[in-house]
């Protein structure tokens, strides 16, 4: 039987994925490809199995729960455990279910969220572009409908490079700077070709769609209310999870400028938006 | 009457306005500094005249108008399950 075997990098993990069933990890490579290596060490496994689950039918919600490293996988067509500290877990897709692969990858983004979390990067609801030319990365958030599939197709039309045009990792690095990194979920655009690896945040731009391009800077407890509420989790923080966030959010708006980011849906967006830095 | 923070609030002072993070409804919200400074009280309990004696001594402004800023502060909040009120 031909064994299914690829890594996946993320912050702070690079997950061997595994399984027998040959389908399953054809569909793998499909949703995943482009962020997965065959030779990479791994330093954490998820093996999967694929069989019928009796019930199973489609839910759209990541459901899982964590108790300390515990994380209980509990959707309906998908069910496991992920140990965090053993950095090892298994789970049962249901495969006789539409869809069937979204349970996977619901799983794998709790799994990769926490172990990011745990290496000090955390998931944010944003798209994130590189610059051509230099190791720096921009990042332009807001809730669903503000323009980040927008801004990342009129970047990439600009010959700029998208990390991510959904979501990304972000944290403090070694040199003190803000970073990004992509994660292997995207949202709404076709683009498969995201850059790789860590760019250093130039600035943080809040979208809201205008029929004008304007930036202008946010005030710093304005640029930490609007970035936590891009710091998105798949379950609910108690008040001292919620205030490290808050912390965080602090911690990245204090080190990178913010903007409130006026813009309309034309290929000037990113001269603009990079007029606020100027 | 005495009121404090709801305990479920998770928030933080940035630059003198808090922003605050209702746990269970997965709100955020901010508070302008005047605000901010009577949120800060809020960690122990207080009485409506404790508030306005605060707010008439650091902002130097007459009773009347700092009871009313706190009513109206008060009311906000609790409404919003932010401040909770407990009878004396």
């Amino acid at each position: 039987m031909s064994s299914f075997r690829r890594v996946l990098v993320s912050p702070g993990v690079a997950l061997r994925l595994v399984t027998d069933d040959a389908a399953l990890g054809a569909k793998i490579e499909e949703r995943l490809g482009a962020h997965l290596a065959g030779d990479t060490p791994a330093d954490a496994e998820l093996v999967l199995d694929a069989s019928p689950i009796p019930g199973a039918k489609w839910d759209p919600e990541i459901l899982g729960r964590l108790d300390g490293d515990a994380l209980a996988i509990e959707q309906s067509g998908g069910r496991g455990a992920f140990d965090l500290a053993q950095r090892h877990g298994r789970m049962t897709v249901s495969t006789d279910v539409e869809w069937f692969h979204l349970y996977f990858e619901n799983a794998l983004r709790m799994i990769l969220v926490e172990l990011g979390e745990r290496a000090g990067m955390r998931i944010c609801h944003t798209a994130a572009i590189a610059d051509p030319e230099l190791p720096r990365a921009w990042l332009f958030h807001g809730p669903s409908g503000s323009g980040k599939t927008t801004s990342t197709e009129m970047a990439l039309a600009r010959g700029w490079r998208p990390i991510n045009d959904d979501l990304a990792f972000i944290g403090i690095g070694d040199d003190d700077r803000v970073v990004v990194q992509g994660c292997a979920f995207h949202g709404r655009t076709r683009i498969r070709d995201f850059a790789h690896g860590q760019f250093p945040v130039g600035g943080l731009f809040r979208l809201v769609q205008s029929d004008r391009h304007h930036a202008s800077p946010l005030p710093l407890p304005d640029a930490v209310r609007e970035l936590s509420r891009a710091l998105v989790s798949w379950r609910p923080r108690a008040k001292a999870e919620q205030e490290a966030l808050l912390d965080f959010a602090g911690e990245v708006c204090r080190r990178t400028p913010s903007f409130r980011f006026e813009f309309r849906k034309d290929a000037s967006f990113l001269e603009a938006a990079l007029d606020g830095l100027r | 009457m005495r009121y404090r923070q709801n305990r479920e609030i998770a928030w933080r002072a940035i630059e003198g306005e808090a922003v605050l993070f209702d746990t269970s409804r997965g709100m955020m919200r901010q508070l302008n500094p005047i605000a901010t400074a009577l949120w800060e009280r809020l960690e122990r309990e207080q009485t409506m005249g404790e508030l306005v004696a605060f707010v008439t001594a650091a902002y130097d402004v007459g009773e009347d108008r700092a009871r009313a800023d706190v009513e109206a502060f008060l009311s906000a909040l609790t409404e919003r399950s932010l401040v909770e009120a407990l009878p004396e």
